[in-house]
């Protein structure tokens, strides 16, 4: 019989109130782990949506794109890159290179102009980047369709303002390279819908090949690269860098992250609204633990001053309160654990709906991912908590003189 | 202090705050404890006896006066007097306050643990003591499975398990029948006869009183009387 042995044996003296304690544990961690284990979806959807739609994993830029303002577009865009990209191309991990360029200008329906937002891209790499993620990319079929001539996609919500239909046409104008301007006649093959409906009522988005005629150049703005996997990031960057430096391609080069500043942000949010619920839940289990652990010990003042009088140091006496907390909270978190991983099993296969988060035009499938890192950090720090929170009335305690401990009815 | 004094009570007094009321629960109290007494502490109720056995037991402190263990005069420091409860002193409640989530084993072997004693030697001696105090076949019961007099039994052998230099038991009959009660003196009787150890134990009743080889009176906190059987 060791303190540990009576520290488990004393958690089920009084086992309808441990088990409400439990449940308490249970229903609260539980809670916590779906919390974040949505949290975590998100961020995981957002994540490689945002790579997988915009930023891919790596970026390559002209050397001084970010040091120097244009003065011109494309002034410090990316020149003859075939090379660059069939270099990319050889790494293993590298599994999509595309280039793309950003303008803006002014498109009109003939009567109304207004201001636009374009993206020009390589139609078939775009679906590709999408589909790499389980995502259509059927936005893109319209431009693939038409081999990208004379075509354009607007965003639904400047297509209403325009008030043009699929087949209508419109005209984009803009500055050249050279400063001069230039005007393209485009028929509109699609609409789209955007992450927000700011984004929508400025987006459009043309064939590479076209916008490049529109703005007389064939530079671009930079070179998107898609790998494999998330996880090799870090490594493709080194070793691009070191191949680009070798091969004399005076790029600079971004991560993913770096050009996510809506992803940053969401996140940001969630960990906020996460951290937040974090807090409130352990505290309830704090105060569930304590209840537990308190009762306990007031009902056991009598058996603590026996304890003591055979000659217990009051350090060892403390131990056992210590290992009651503990193990309240091991087999708290344990059912806390199974119960998330059930909970998240059944929502997962729910194909429940959540509505569209605000400015966003389209809602999203109520998804938990268990990820083994939340449930190990979520289950120490409910052990810490229930531990924690049996350490000052067990230090109380123990500090009782042996024989008020003793008197105490 | 006698040669053979394993205890020795000078000058002890002790005092109670009870709100702006200060109770003298003992006043100038010398006594001794010697190696193989059988000491009754006698009185009637609140004239002292429990706080006197929670001073010679070391879970209180005076108010004045010196307490002697081996001649040796404590000074209050907790890691000491832990460890002269832990080997040296044996407690026998009223109540008999046994640890419920333990069985009869468990129970008396405790203490035993605490001194550190091997598995296996633990093993023999609870299983010897059970015998002493007739719980052979009993030690896998839990406390709550007991009748009273089992109970007590237990918390004697959990008593002298760790063959203490003195076992101390506050009113060890008085939640016992007649018959029980008797039984449990006439244990403590044959533990004293047989191994030597030193009983010192409170009472008020006179039946019981009477068992003792040495009976000090206690009265408002004074000892009035003491006598030894011939």
């Amino acid at each position: 019989m060791t303190f540990m042995t009576l520290g488990y044996r004393s958690l089920f003296r009084q086992k309808r109130r441990t088990v409400m304690t439990l449940v308490v544990i249970t229903f609260g961690i539980g809670s916590l782990l779906l919390t974040m284990g949505h949290t975590a979806y998100i961020d995981w959807g957002l994540r490689e949506n945002t790579i997988h739609s915009e930023t891919g994993h790596l970026q390559l830029f002209h050397q001084d794109y970010f040091d120097k303002e244009e003065e011109t577009i494309l002034q410090y865009g990316l020149e003859d890159c075939s090379d660059l990209k069939s270099g990319l191309e050889q790494y293993l991990e590298v599994q999509l290179v595309q280039a793309r360029i950003n303008f803006m200008g002014l498109i009109s329906n003939g009567e109304k102009s207004v201001a636009f937002v374009g993206q020009a891209v390589e139609p078939e790499k775009e679906r590709k980047l999408r589909n790499l993620f389980g995502n259509s990319g059927a936005a893109f079929d319209s431009l693939i369709a038409c081999g990208g001539e004379d075509a354009v996609v607007l965003g639904q919500a400047l297509a209403r303002s325009l008030n043009v239909q699929i087949g209508d046409w419109v005209t984009l104008m803009t500055s050249t390279t050279d400063g001069a301007l230039n005007a393209v006649d485009l028929r509109v093959v699609d609409t789209f819908t955007g992450v927000s409906t700011e984004y929508e009522k400025r987006a459009i988005t043309i064939d590479l090949q076209t916008a490049q005629q529109l703005l007389v150049t064939d530079k671009v703005n930079k070179i998107i690269v898609t790998l494999d996997k998330t996880a090799n990031t870090d490594r493709l960057y080194d070793e691009i860098s070191q191949w680009a430096k070798d091969n004399s391609h005076t790029v600079t080069m971004k991560k993913w992250h770096e050009q996510a500043a809506y992803y940053k942000k969401v996140r940001s949010f969630f960990q906020t609204i996460t951290g937040f619920l974090s807090l409130i839940l352990l505290i309830i289990v704090f105060f569930a633990s304590a209840n537990t652990i308190v009762m306990s010990i007031v009902e056991r003042t009598r058996e603590i001053g026996t304890l003591l009088s055979l000659g217990t140091s009051r350090f060892q006496t403390l131990k056992m309160f210590i290992f009651e907390g503990l193990f309240l909270g091991i087999i708290g978190g344990f059912m806390a654990m199974a119960f998330a991983y059930l909970a998240a099993m059944l929502i997962n296969n729910s194909g429940l709906m959540m509505p569209p988060p605000p400015g966003n035009t389209q809602g999203y499938q109520l998804m938990v991912r268990n990820e083994m890192p939340i449930y190990i950090i979520v289950f120490f720090a409910t052990v810490l908590t229930s531990v924690f929170s049996s350490l000052l009335p067990a230090f109380r305690v123990t500090r009782m003189k042996i024989v008020d401990a003793l008197g105490h009815i | 202090m006698g040669e053979q004094s394993i205890i020795h009570m000078h000058d002890i007094s002790k005092n109670y705050e009870l709100g702006k009321i200060t109770v003298k629960a003992l006043h100038s109290i010398d006594l001794s404890i010697e190696a193989g007494d059988f000491l009754v502490i006698a009185g009637s109720s609140g004239s002292g006896k429990t706080t006197l056995l929670n001073l010679i037991g070391l879970i209180d402190t005076p108010t004045s006066g010196s307490i002697y263990f081996d001649s040796k005069e404590l000074d209050g420091n907790e890691r000491r007097l832990t460890e002269y409860r832990r080997d040296r002193l044996g407690y026998i409640f009223q109540t008999f306050n046994l640890i419920p989530v333990m069985n009869v084993y468990e129970n008396v072997e405790f203490p035993l643990i605490l001194q550190g004693v091997s598995q296996g030697q633990r093993k023999q001696l609870v299983m010897d003591v059970l015998e002493q105090v007739g719980l052979t076949g009993h030690h896998r019961h839990k406390p709550r499975e007991l009748s009273g007099g089992q109970r007590q039994r237990v918390a004697i052998a959990r008593a002298i398990v760790k063959k203490p230099d003195i076992v101390l038991a506050d009113e060890p009959t008085a939640n016992l029948d007649s018959v029980t009660g008797e039984e449990i003196i006439e244990l403590m009787e044959k533990l004293n006869a047989h191994n030597g150890t030193t009983f010192v134990f409170s009472s008020h009743d006179p039946m019981i009183i009477t068992r003792g080889r040495r009976i000090i009176r206690l009265h408002d906190g004074q000892i009035i009387r003491e006598k030894e059987a011939a």
